[in-house]
């Protein structure tokens, strides 16, 4: 996939982030669609494909949402790395690593967002506030890269890996 | 993935975020982030109207625990409130009744009045008897008229209990009353029939009687006071050869729908042997 294409779809993440996922509350948190797609991408496609779209979806999510420019680039860098440093060999372990990057970077991209907030814009820290939106948004997160996993699977499997794992 | 290009990767990365947060701290970033919106909204404002009924159907999912909650709780609070404005209701009828019963004390003298409630009704077949809830240790004797809310005559009291006492209605078959027609003077003899209605027995072929007239109570016999309303003429029957004429009564009082009364425990009834019933 061409760069172009690329920060395409990092725009097309952002928007769905905000115009959809931050709309689902559950038990008043919502899942980061950002976060679950990165995670997705990440194992399932080539890494420096999930390298250049994790920032840009950040850089889109600054633009377009109420966080500081930087915040959400920052932010979802511990999903990209926990995904792609963890990336299994067999593609059996694939899907368990997806959710397991998903809800772990979901919880770092909250706690992430919730520093530099409080830092940038002087809006106080609600420690058991913040522990409750990062438990219950990664679990949120972890699902909808559980439900973006197989379709995702399916179209854009593309080994990052040489030799016997790439799609005959 | 080697670590010195990761470390490459996340320095940039912070680089980027580290500018960012700079633009945004200095407002530079504001015009871009306007721009951005600008251009985007209609592309999300889309999106969010098309994913309106799943987050709506989500966000209704979830707090489904809580609206039943609510939902049972706002209806025991309707129950609640439902009984309090019917309570209010009926406290404001009976506050409207007794307020004009309260008015014949006027008439009548306040202390010669007891106001009573209607709590029974004699179920017999063509009895018109009801209970109230005053009796002889409120004043209330047997014979003592009984009076409506506008002061018409409602019955008299056929057995004081000491708590409560039946009331005979005007209507009764064992009911009779000696009347006069107010606009001709004539007297008869109001008795109730065993259909629930008021008739005029004894008043001569000759006397001058038409529908409308007023009813009252003569006081001969000493059964009832003087000038209590009866009712109003309804029908006048009877042919030429007829001994008296047939004259229906329609009771003033609303005898089918009685609430509260009032005991005339001022009067007390002297009967002459043979006169009424």
């Amino acid at each position: 996939m061409t760069v172009a294409l690329t920060l395409v779809a990092a725009g097309c993440i952002a928007l769905l982030d905000l115009a959809l996922f931050a709309n689902v509350r559950v038990f008043g948190s919502h899942p980061s669609g950002a976060v679950a797609a990165v995670a997705v991408w990440c194992v399932l496609r080539r890494r420096d494909e999930a390298m250049l779209l994790a920032p840009a979806a950040g850089l889109f999510l600054g633009l377009l949402g109420n966080e500081p420019l930087g915040a959400s680039v920052l932010g979802l860098a511990p999903t990209v790395l926990l995904a792609v440093r963890r990336a299994p060999l067999a593609p059996e372990g694939r899907f368990l690593t997806t959710l397991r990057a998903a809800a772990a970077g979901s919880a770092l991209y909250s706690l992430t967002l919730a520093v530099l907030v409080a830092l940038l814009r002087q809006v106080p820290l609600a420690p058991v506030a913040l522990a409750r939106q990062m438990i219950t948004s990664g679990l949120l997160t972890a699902l909808v890269a559980g439900v973006l996993y197989w379709p995702m699977a399916r179209v854009a499997w593309q080994a990052h890996l040489p030799g016997r794992f790439q799609r005959s | 993935m080697t670590l010195p290009r990761t470390l490459t990767w996340f320095l940039m990365v912070a680089v980027l975020a580290g500018v960012g947060l700079l633009m945004s701290l200095t407002g530079a970033a504001q015009p871009l982030q306007s721009a951005a919106q600008r251009i985007a909204e209609p592309a999300e404002a889309a999106l969010r109207s098309l994913s309106a009924p799943l987050t709506e159907g989500l966000a209704t999912l979830t707090s489904l625990r809580r609206l039943r909650a609510e939902n049972r709780e706002l209806r025991l609070e309707n129950e609640r409130l439902r009984v309090a404005l019917a309570q209010a209701r009926e406290d404001d009828v009976r506050a409207a009744a007794l307020t004009e019963l309260l008015r014949l004390g006027s008439q009548f003298g306040s202390d010669k009045l007891t106001v009573a409630n209607v709590i029974a009704r004699d179920p017999t077949p063509m009895r018109a008897v009801v209970l109230i809830d005053r009796g002889t240790r409120d004043g209330v004797q047997n014979g003592m008229p009984v009076l409506g809310k506008g002061g018409a005559l409602v019955g008299t009291v056929e057995r004081a209990l000491e708590g409560n006492a039946w009331v005979r209605l005007i209507t009764d078959p064992k009911s009779a009353a000696n009347a006069i027609v107010q606009e001709s003077r004539w007297s008869a003899v109001a008795v109730g029939g065993p259909d629930h209605t008021v008739r005029m027995e004894f008043l001569e072929q000759g006397a001058e009687v038409k529908p409308g007239d007023t009813v009252l109570t003569s006081g001969l016999g000493g059964v009832y006071p003087p000038g209590l309303l009866i009712g109003r003429v309804a029908k006048v029957e009877g042919g030429p050869l007829d001994v008296f004429k047939r004259v229906q009564v329609e009771p003033a009082a609303r005898l089918s729908s009685l609430e509260s009364v009032a005991v005339l425990t001022g009067f007390h009834p002297t009967p002459i042997e043979g006169l009424g019933r």
